[in-house]
């Protein structure tokens, strides 16, 4: 069949693909920009050695930094943060691999389904709510304006991220393998500190740095339980911004993203190594 | 065959690895919030007294309206630039959805709060956004950028964005990769294969994603802490507010409640839909 | 050394409704080799597991070796147990994970780097001690895991369809590695499979399970000479089952017949009763005629008859397998039988030809009719 009109369609099909290729490549970029660059230029900006919070930076020095550290409330700020977070941590992962680890053995469904629920459920509620409730609670245990305090409420939250994390590593060959220890003469409990826990270690390790990470990204729990005395790098942000317009709270962000992306590099080169 | 592969007597044991999870769950997750249910209900005075005043005063009114608009915004727009988001990532290879995976996840991992923050140096008056309006004559003088809606909106579209993309990606990959090639052999353009086999059967999960977001957004509290102005309060500050400034507790625990139920509600829409299938990994 | 006796007695095993294991009774000889063979669902892995004590059993007795071991934890009955996909512990080197039942039993290091050493070389893994499991290849993690269960010298080896991940050369030669490893080291064991040449190839005794009930046990040749059931004869070996009826008209002969014919049968190739012995009911009525098609001789339509009873018939399929052909023949009455011919067969039979079936009816068995 020989159309005359047939070369300008064609010619008209493939300006309309590669038109369309390049809008695609185009808003690619533009979204990538959107989600990176205001970090970049954060970062660029605590960088600066003027004293307003304005873009691009003036000069380059690092006395933001050096403010922040000197600084007394700053660091009795990073001091509860770095402890939160690892009681946050430490807390989270103990439970929730323990909780993981026994809703994998159940044998009916729907209740596996059930509890599996449960321990996710925080994920469904907003931190405020949370720590409303957990508010007088804590009140009555003396836990408010106390580091432990901050940390068990964030420890609720960064929960169920643990036990998504072991659970997805859990596989149901792992029971035989427990089985086998059984067979070999361990005892449960030896069964679970020779060969389960191995096995689940990169999960745990996710876990832990997913709770450690939660308990950083946090403001709400140390605004509402944290006090006086229990205040949080986040939550000097804030309060910052109320009182000074300087950029030493770029260098704060900067500081915590830095970790973030620290650790989330770290989580990657765990699991990397893998038994199967 | 069934096979019994649970090891003798370990009925009590299982239960005794879940003793410490359910101990804490029910002391720290589901007693406070039945205690708040509770409170919002008894306190100041027994009775609905609270919630009667959060549905007719015009402050409560005006904070409700001003979450949900927010979070609606974010979630519509947010689903639709992560659904092209997703779609490209799903579609490359190799290096390319090594890089586009690679700089969502370095928006996520970053954290919510120096997100938040950094906007404070793009869309200020001294920021980026200004800068290059007034360098390249688009406007005379400097733009309202931030301490207003466009400004929170821009933050929770930012946050948002890689959680949404990662959800539905996630839900594009369960598509089968051949169904769409299958569509072509069969005649279809590109484009109809798109339209008429891919979107549609992605459309649980974009559903889904839309539930999970937007109860997600609504308790968002430090972009509209950071970049928001006065007339951007949202229900968790108001929460706030309530609690820690004005010491009404009662009206706190109502409006808490009252988030808390719809957050629940729309978690479980979107379990009922998608199921727990993705928890369960390799089973 | 001599491996344990091992006793069950009333063995029943039920999940909510359904019933795995129904009151199984054997008595498993000490150093004997028992397979217990069944298709899946049979149940015959779930006895193991009890054995074992990964199952608790809803009701009766397990005795290992004069202990009543029913109540006992895995840990605690010193019975080795090889899994169907070996449970090596995959972040263990082969050295550890055979070392690992030592290290429980607290043995000192002495005693237990010599025992591992012993263990390797008894199943032929030397060199690959270092390795991990994910390193190996099937065969080889299976001689791990068998050194594995057998390096603490229990006085009984269980193993759950251990070759069934293998293909076919090396199961074969994993059959011949068992058998020498069993006559060697002395040890009671119970081996539960699907496939019958394993159980025929390996065993003293077999068990059949079907649906959870113990239908005979015996030795293998007893056991595909004389099945005692259609389901064992059809389930052991391939079989033609035709029914029929069998009239005791003399105490020493039994009269059979059926569509193909009539003929006599000595007693002791009647099993109308599945498990106690050939020919004690001497009942008439119908039954179960069992021919294997290696009594079934297929020659052309004008050959003379070679055996037994000579049947016109017509060939439907014919099927090579390389060391025998397997024809498919219509006889009179409908009644279709499997005859087996070495090599290619006769080049004359082909599908749609005409031909004669012998049937060496001597060696046919009489089964009780339509039983399981």
């Amino acid at each position: 069949m020989s159309d005359p009109a047939a070369p300008r369609v064609l010619a008209r099909g493939r300006l309309l693909h590669w038109t369309s290729r390049l809008l695609g490549a185009a808003g690619l970029v533009l979204v990538g920009l959107f989600l990176v660059a205001p970090i970049l230029v954060a970062t660029s900006v605590s960088f600066t050695a003027d004293t307003i919070l304005a873009f691009p930076p003036v000069g380059f020095s690092l006395r933001w930094y050096a403010d922040i550290l000197h600084s007394p409330t700053w660091r009795a700020a990073i001091v509860n943060t770095l402890a939160i977070g690892a009681m946050c941590a430490a807390t989270a992962t103990a439970i929730g691999t323990l909780s993981a680890y026994g809703i994998s053995r159940l044998r009916d469904p729907a209740l596996r389904d059930g509890l599996l629920i449960l321990f996710l459920a925080p994920l469904a509620v907003p931190y405020m709510s949370l720590g409303i409730a957990i508010y007088p609670t804590f009140a009555a245990l003396g836990l408010v304006g106390t580091r432990l305090g901050v940390a068990l409420a964030q420890a609720v939250i960064a929960m169920p991220f643990v036990v998504l994390s072991v659970t997805a590593i859990i596989r149901r060959r792992d029971r035989d393998l427990e089985s086998a220890s059984r067979t070999l003469g361990a005892t449960p409990f030896k069964g679970f500190c020779y060969i389960v826990l191995p096995l689940l270690a990169p999960g745990i390790a996710a876990g832990a740095v997913l709770a450690f990470m939660t308990s950083f990204d946090d403001v709400v729990m140390p605004i509402f339980l944290g006090g006086l005395h229990a205040g949080t790098v986040p939550k000097m942000m804030l309060d910052s911004l109320a009182l000074t317009s300087d950029p030493s709270v770029m260098a704060a962000s900067t500081a915590i993203a830095g970790v973030g992306l620290l650790l989330f590099l770290g989580v990657g080169a765990i699991r990397r190594p893998r038994h199967r | 065959m069934t096979r019994a592969t649970r090891p003798r007597g370990s009925v009590p044991w299982t239960w005794l690895w879940l003793l410490p999870g359910l101990a804490f769950m029910g002391a720290l997750f589901v007693l406070p919030i039945c205690r708040m249910a509770w409170d919002s209900v008894s306190d100041p005075v027994p009775g609905l007294g609270n919630y009667a005043a959060i549905l007719s005063e015009r402050l409560y009114l005006r904070v409700f309206w001003n979450s949900i608009w927010s979070a609606t915004g974010a979630t519509l727009a947010s689903v639709l630039i992560g659904y092209a988001l997703a779609y490209a990532i799903c579609r490359a290879s190799g290096r390319r959805r090594r890089l586009i995976l690679g700089l969502v996840m370095f928006s996520y991992v970053v954290g919510t709060v120096p997100r938040a923050f950094s906007w404070l140096v793009v869309l200020g008056d001294r920021g980026l956004a200004n800068l290059l309006l007034l360098r390249l004559g688009i406007t005379r003088s400097r733009v309202p950028l931030i301490y207003n809606e466009f400004g929170v909106l821009v933050g929770m579209i930012h946050v948002m964005l890689p959680f949404v993309t990662l959800i539905l990606l996630g839900s594009m990959l369960r598509v089968g990769a051949h169904l769409v090639p299958a569509a072509r052999t069969l005649g279809a353009t590109s484009r109809r294969a798109f339209w008429e086999v891919f979107v549609p059967l992605t459309r649980p999960g974009v559903l889904a994603a839309m539930m999970i977001v937007f109860v997600y957004s609504l308790g968002f509290y430090i972009v509209p802490a950071v970049l928001g102005g006065a007339g951007q309060t949202t229900i968790v500050m108001e929460i706030q507010e309530l609690a820690l400034n004005l010491g009404d507790w009662g009206l706190a625990a109502a409006l808490s409640t009252a988030v808390v139920l719809v957050s629940i509600l729309g978690a479980a829409m979107y379990v009922r839909t998608t199921g727990l299938a993705d928890v369960h990994g390799h089973e | 050394m001599i491996g344990a006796a091992v006793t069950i007695e009333g063995l029943t095993k039920t999940f909510d409704r359904f019933t795995a294991v129904r009151d199984l009774s054997i008595e498993v000889r000490a150093g004997e080799f028992l397979s217990v063979l069944g298709a899946s669902g049979s149940g015959k892995s779930t006895v193991l597991r009890m054995i074992a004590g990964l199952v608790e059993p809803s009701a009766g007795r397990i005795v290992i070796d004069g202990r009543d071991a029913t109540r006992l934890p895995p840990e605690a009955r010193g019975v080795g147990m090889v899994f169907q996909d070996y449970a090596l512990f995959p972040h263990m080197s082969v050295r550890q994970n055979i070392a690992f039942p030592l290290r429980m039993r607290r043995t000192p290091r002495a005693m237990l780097a010599r025992k591992v050493a012993q263990t390797i070389d008894l199943v032929g893994i030397e060199g690959l001690a270092e390795r991990r499991p994910a390193q190996l290849s099937g065969g080889q993690q299976q001689r791990v895991a068998l050194a594995r269960a057998l390096v603490f010298e229990p006085k009984l080896l269980l193993l759950d369809e251990p070759l069934s991940a293998l293909d076919k050369g090396l199961r074969d030669y994993m059959k011949a590695e068992l058998k020498t490893l069993h006559r060697r080291v002395g040890v009671t064991v119970v081996y539960v499979t699907h496939d019958q040449s394993e159980a025929l190839a390996m065993s003293d005794r077999v068990a059949v399970m079907h649906h959870g009930n113990l239908l005979d046990v015996d030795t293998p040749a007893r056991l595909y000479d004389l099945p005692g059931s259609r389901y064992i004869a059809g389930f052991v070996g391939d079989a033609n089952l035709i029914e029929g009826e069998i009239v005791w008209t003399d105490p020493d002969w039994a009269t059979i017949s059926c569509a193909l014919g009539a003929w006599r049968l000595a007693p002791d190739r009647v099993r109308m009763d599945a498990g106690s012995g050939a020919g004690r009911a001497r009942s008439n009525g119908p039954a179960t005629i069992v021919i294997r098609p290696e009594d079934v001789a297929v020659a052309a339509a004008d050959a003379p008859a070679s055996a037994g009873i000579a049947l016109p018939c017509e060939v439907l399929e014919a099927l090579y397998n390389g060391s025998y052909t397997l024809y498919a023949l219509r006889c009179q009455a409908g009644v279709t039988l499997s005859a087996r011919a070495p090599g290619q067969g006769d080049a004359r039979l082909a599908p749609g030809s005409r031909a004669t079936a012998s049937l060496s009816v001597g060696r046919s068995v009489v089964v009780e009719p339509g039983s399981a």
